[in-house]
């Protein structure tokens, strides 16, 4: 049961933008997800999470590193019977849900996408009865199937946009921040389906997100990326009890706390300064810039990320 | 007294979740939604309607008329509009409202000949700009930003003067340079879709380039290509009717509102009604087409509505 799915090793990405500038958008990122698991991402905006997620997939080819799915290297050459593969077992939910569906095409059409593609139908009869079945299992009905995508609310195109990742009958699934369009109540609505279909189907997910309570709440295991680095990786309660990382460590103490008491009796850190730019950028701790217990050690280099306890990763000069 | 509320008096309210995403709305296309948004449009439609008319006008007319549009009689020269003549006569006595309706002809004519040669060029040449990107599109870019910078009429100028003076020529002229806003407009549109999430989500699902660029990139381009269509019609007639003013446009006999405006100029002073008909004619057909072009916009441009 706990064998990995997903295997990323020092795998970065680089956007070249001009003659000599080069914005290093995921730079030496390394991890592992297991069957059936959520591994949650989280990190502020621009850090590189999507950009991540993207070539993961496919989407991008990557700069450096390697990409195994259950034996594919995703990023190098393949087989068309691979790559065929890939696109069945590897899909993704994408964060807006005005862009995400293509507005001049019916609902059935959108979902039947990929059964189409990949001849799943024997006949249109069975293709409806596929994607009537897929609408039914994200809480949509039969009567939907024949509308257009600007007929429906947020939270609603959202689940036929889970509906079409689900067609292809995938077990592992990139959720690219599924549910920061929505508003709250429907966020909560979003998710719970997730959980749902993970149990029912068995599927693994890569869920990005950048509200920790949240991604607690859906992940096993919670990754934190800074300016394109993984900073720390830990089981969601070890990192939400010990977060080692400074750049965690503030991050969770922005979470509100429910109890009154408990939120008056508690510090804040926050953070000075801002993000430095991702363009050519220094070879130094990527924090450096932010961090409140900086000192010689940290221009070094950037730390590697290190096991401090099982199961618990961090990259910080100070922790190691 | 106040009455005493009870437990008993509440009902807990049960949400029906298949409720719950019932939609009300009867079910619409987009295009079906445009469609509706037009009809609202008083002045669209009228103009729509008008349009029509003068075609269909354009069409009969010359054909049921007892005169031919080139039929001179030298006995009627200049004459006043009567019943005999509707519109007149001109220097040289041919029938002016046959002429006026005939000209129409020959001017929308090129109006659409000209907007379909646009339509055609433009359309592939933005799409493939956009779709190769890279090196292909900063070339092809490189080229459509010379053509914009020669002033146009000068090279449309240059072809009247060197081939035969006719309508083929005055398209072709037109067509040199007349394609680029179409492909500036379709590959802005093409390269803003295919960043676009649903685009990514084709790849994913295996979905195959051409496939991608039928289903996904072209339907979502059409309502652009329309409305640029819409505009691009009525300028092709008045660059036309410029030229042909100019003298360097067609050739007598053969008439289009812009040679009758230029003949009409020359007989001002002594038969003012020669310019006024075919230039009520041409603005009407000018004014009518942008009225049409902008309503075409309001009700389909998808900024209108997500
Ligand atoms: N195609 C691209 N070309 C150049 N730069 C890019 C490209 N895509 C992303 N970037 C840059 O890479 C960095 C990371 O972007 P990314 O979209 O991965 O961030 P993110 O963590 O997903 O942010 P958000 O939470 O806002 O979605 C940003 O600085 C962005 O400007
Ligand atoms: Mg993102």
């Amino acid at each position: 049961m706990a064998e990995e799915i997903l295997k990323v090793e020092n795998l970065a990405r680089h956007f070249t933008l001009g003659k000599k500038q080069v914005l290093k958008a995921v730079d030496g990122v390394s991890f592992s997800i297991k069957r059936g698991e959520t591994l949650g991402l989280v990190g502020e905006s621009g850090c590189g999470k999507s950009t991540l997620g993207r070539t993961v997939i496919g989407l991008y080819p990557p700069t450096a590193g390697k990409i195994t799915f259950d034996g594919i290297d995703v990023g190098g050459k393949k087989t068309s019977a691979q790559r065929d593969e890939l696109s069945r077992r590897m899909q993704m939910i994408f964060q807006d849900p005005y862009t995400s569906l293509n507005p001049r095409m019916k609902v059935l059409d959108i979902i039947a996408e990929g059964i189409d593609n990949h001849h799943l139908a024997a006949n249109r009869a069975e293709r409806t009865r596929m994607v009537v079945e897929l609408l039914r299992s994200v809480g949509l009905d039969e009567e939907h199937a024949n509308r257009y995508p600007h007929e429906f609310s947020g939270g609603q195109r959202q689940r036929v946009g889970i509906a079409r990742a689900l067609s292809v009958n995938p077990d592992f699934i990139i959720a690219d921040e599924p549910i920061s369009a929505l508003d709250v109540s429907i966020q909560a609505q979003v998710v719970n389906l997730l959980k749902s279909l993970q149990k029912k189907r068995n599927l693994t997910y890569l869920f990005i997100a950048h509200d920790l309570s949240m991604v607690k709440y859906i992940s096993d295991r919670i990754g934190v990326m800074y300016l394109g680095n993984l900073v720390e990786l830990a089981d969601s309660d070890e990192l939400f009890a010990h977060p080692l990382h400074p750049y965690t460590q503030a991050l969770l103490s922005a979470i509100p706390l429910p109890d009154p008491r408990a939120e008056r009796g508690r510090s804040r850190i926050v953070l000075e300064g801002s993000v430095s730019s991702p363009i050519n950028l220094p070879d130094c701790c990527r924090f450096c810039s932010r961090c409140q217990s900086k000192g010689k050690e940290c221009e070094k280099g950037i730390p590697p990320l290190v096991e401090v306890r099982p199961g618990h990763f961090v990259a910080c000069c100070h922790v190691v | 007294m106040q009455e005493k509320i009870t437990q008993d008096m509440f009902v807990p309210v049960r949400s029906d979740a298949h409720k719950q995403e019932y939609i009300a709305r009867k079910h619409h296309s987009a295009f079906h939604d445009g469609w509706i948004r037009l009809r609202k449009n008083k002045a669209a439609v009228v103009c729509a309607v008008l349009i029509v008319v003068i075609t269909v006008m354009s069409i009969i007319v010359p054909y049921t008329s007892p005169y031919a549009y080139y039929e001179t009689d030298y006995k009627h020269k200049m004459n006043a509009p009567s019943s005999e003549h509707i519109f007149g006569t001109d220097l040289f006595g041919r029938d002016q409202w046959t002429r006026v309706w005939y000209g129409t002809r020959i001017s929308l004519l090129i109006g659409l000949a000209a907007a379909l040669i646009n339509l055609v060029i433009g359309v592939f040449y933005g799409a493939i700009s956009a779709i190769a990107g890279g090196k292909v599109d900063a070339v092809m870019q490189r080229i459509i930003e010379v053509l914009v910078g020669i002033p146009s009429l000068i090279i449309v100028i240059l072809f009247m003067m060197v081939l035969p003076p006719g309508v083929g020529t005055i398209v072709a002229a037109m067509a040199v340079t007349g394609w680029v806003n179409m492909a500036r407009l379709v590959r802005a549109q093409i390269l803003k879709l295919k960043n676009q999430e649903f685009v990514l989500a084709a790849q994913l699902l295996g979905t195959s380039r051409w496939k991608t660029i039928l289903r996904h990139l072209i339907p979502n381009t059409i309502s652009v290509i329309v409305i640029q269509v819409m505009f691009a019609i009525p300028s092709a007639i008045f660059t036309e009717a410029f030229l042909s003013f100019i003298g360097v446009g067609l050739a007598e006999p053969k008439a289009s509102l812009g040679v009758l405006i230029n003949n009409g100029y020359k007989a001002l002073r002594s038969a003012p009604f020669l310019l006024i008909y075919p230039a009520i004619a041409i603005v009407l057909i000018m004014v009518c087409f942008s009225i049409v072009g902008d309503g075409l916009r309001d009700a389909f441009d998808p900024r209108m509505k997500r």
